[in-house]
């Protein structure tokens, strides 16, 4: 894949040609993977197809940029990580400028959903509620042990720092997540 | 978690984390949270299509106008940039005031207040009657300071730099040593206090420094033609006279137009018999009109006083002659409707 990426931008008399080549090889192969991060970093408020769509996008327009010199996983969730990021900002802002408070669970929920579905989604609201008051850089780390169940190392791979960082972001992550979490919630 | 190195402190996992060890219930919150969906097939192809439309709509434009923008903006923030710049320069430079960079039109009522003081109309004893010459006409009321400016801004570097008219001649591609650039600013400060600002007082402060810093120097005829100017405005007329006198003692050119001021001067004083002397001399000098190479302003200026001045003694065929004499030279004169009505050739 990743001669596929780097050919594909080597070539630019051939540019619509390549990029069909680059799209069908990174979407077909990346998608789960993309699209299980989206899910997991945006948590249940996130408009997931848009977000595939962005960090997709991107790739294939910046393929040129990609070296080969970190894993195109590592290259591939860099960039989910800011796109996510970036729609969480301006999530933040556009709620802060309309006064929406709140998750925005109840706008998406179906009426129609079973019951533990629906109390799963709220379950997931809360938590993201929660994650969302942390920094970024530590609710990513969290995540990504906790809800992906990554191992420490995977995780430093992945998100590119040494895995002393991880566990220092991890350590710090849940004593916030815990702080926001508050007293108990019941069983 | 594989390694005993990688358990952080709180718990392996806080999924792991038994019901009565987890007060806050964050356990059961990430237990929840492990299950997530997957994107339908048909979601997975829309948002390949999607993805393929938006890669194929990109075309020139954002590679084009992005640019175009940034360089647009560029050059529109840099030009304000420079213009302020440039203003502040200025002014440090020459002490120009906030929003004097132009010449600002003094009100006509401020001018008429530090005007000179109207002389009565002069006129013919007999005819035409006393009525015909307009009231505020009188050479001294409509020509001393506007020939005042006229003379003062010939250095054409001071005028130009005040705002007023230059003098092509006076426009040198020199560059001032850094003496003659001090006394430039301050002549030129002193150019317009006087006649933007309308501050004639401040500006003979102003000349006053000047020609205590620079005495006996290169400017100063402009700095004197100055301050004649500035007494006039403030109407100390016998002052600007005596100023005049000084001027006229040491021979330069242009002191017909000199004596021509001079004359206007002691019109507006009414010493009628002083102004007939100056612009019969200031007439009969070098450039007066019978040289042949007189096209100076001042020429017009002394036959109009002249006929005044004579109608004004009693000299009634002798006002008459000089009315013609003007009429004839300057028959579209500034003066000539004036000379006309006095004629009795027009109502």
């Amino acid at each position: 894949m990743k001669t596929s990426v780097r050919n594909a931008a080597r070539s630019p008399g051939t540019a619509t040609k390549d990029l069909d080549e680059a799209l069908e090889h990174l979407y077909e192969r990346y998608f789960p993977l993309v699209d299980r991060w989206v899910r997991r970093l945006g948590g249940p408020a996130a408009d997931v197809e848009d977000l595939t769509h962005d960090v997709f996008v991107i790739a294939l327009r910046r393929r040129a940029e990609f070296r080969g010199e970190a894993r195109l996983t590592t290259w591939l969730f860099r960039i989910t990580d800011r796109v996510v990021a970036g729609r969480r900002r301006r999530s933040l802002i556009r709620r802060w400028l309309f006064a929406r408070h709140g998750h925005e669970l109840a706008d998406r929920s179906d009426p129609h959903t079973a019951l533990d579905e629906l109390e799963r989604r709220e379950q997931n609201a809360r938590l993201y509620a929660a994650l969302d008051r942390l920094p970024h850089a530590d609710r990513t780390v969290l995540i990504l042990y906790e809800l992906e169940g990554m191992s420490g190392q995977d995780v430093a791979d992945l998100v590119g720092i040494a895995v002393n960082a991880v566990w220092v972001r991890l350590f710090r992550a849940r004593a916030k997540l815990l702080a926001a979490l508050g007293g108990p919630v019941g069983t | 978690m594989s390694a005993s190195n990688d358990k952080p402190s709180i718990a392996d996992r806080l999924a792991d984390l038994r019901a009565d060890a987890d007060p806050t219930g964050v356990g059961r919150l990430v237990r929840c949270a492990a299950t997530i969906d997957q994107a339908s097939a048909g979601t997975r192809q829309l948002v390949k299509w999607r993805i393929r439309k938006t890669l194929k709509r990109r075309g020139w434009g954002p590679a084009v106008l992005r640019p175009t923008l940034v360089v647009a903006l560029v050059f529109v923030s840099g030009g304000f940039l420079g213009a302020t710049i440039h203003r502040m320069a200025l002014r440090v430079v020459v002490g120009e005031p906030h929003g004097a960079h132009r010449p600002v039109r003094e009100p006509a009522a401020r001018r008429a207040a530090r005007a000179p003081v109207a002389t009565p109309a002069p006129s013919l004893p007999a005819t035409p009657p006393p009525s015909v010459w307009p009231a505020g006409n009188t050479p001294a009321e409509r020509t001393a300071p506007r020939g005042l400016r006229a003379w003062a801004a010939a250095p054409g570097a001071l005028a130009a730099a005040a705002g007023a008219p230059a003098a092509p001649q006076a426009t040198s591609p020199a560059t001032p040593s850094s003496g003659e650039a001090t006394q430039q600013d301050l002549l030129v400060r002193a150019i317009r206090q006087l006649r933007i600002e309308g501050s004639p007082g401040v500006a003979l402060a102003s000349l006053d420094d000047y020609q205590a810093r620079f005495s006996a120097s290169a400017l100063e005829p402009e700095a004197e033609a100055l301050r004649v100017e500035a007494l006039l405005a403030l109407g100390r007329k016998e002052q600007a006279l005596a100023a005049v006198d000084d001027l006229l003692a040491r021979p330069r050119p242009g002191n017909d137009g000199r004596r021509v001021l001079r004359g206007e001067i002691q019109m507006s004083l009414g010493a009628w018999r002083d102004a007939l002397t100056d612009f019969e001399v200031a007439l009969a000098g070098p450039g007066g009109p019978e040289s042949g190479r007189s096209t100076a302003g001042f020429v017009e200026r002394a036959l109009w006083g002249r006929a005044v001045s004579r109608g004004r003694l009693g000299d009634e065929s002798g006002a008459r002659a000089a009315l013609e004499d003007y009429l004839r030279r300057f028959p579209q004169g500034r003066f000539a409707a004036g000379a006309a009505r006095a004629l009795g050739l027009r109502p």
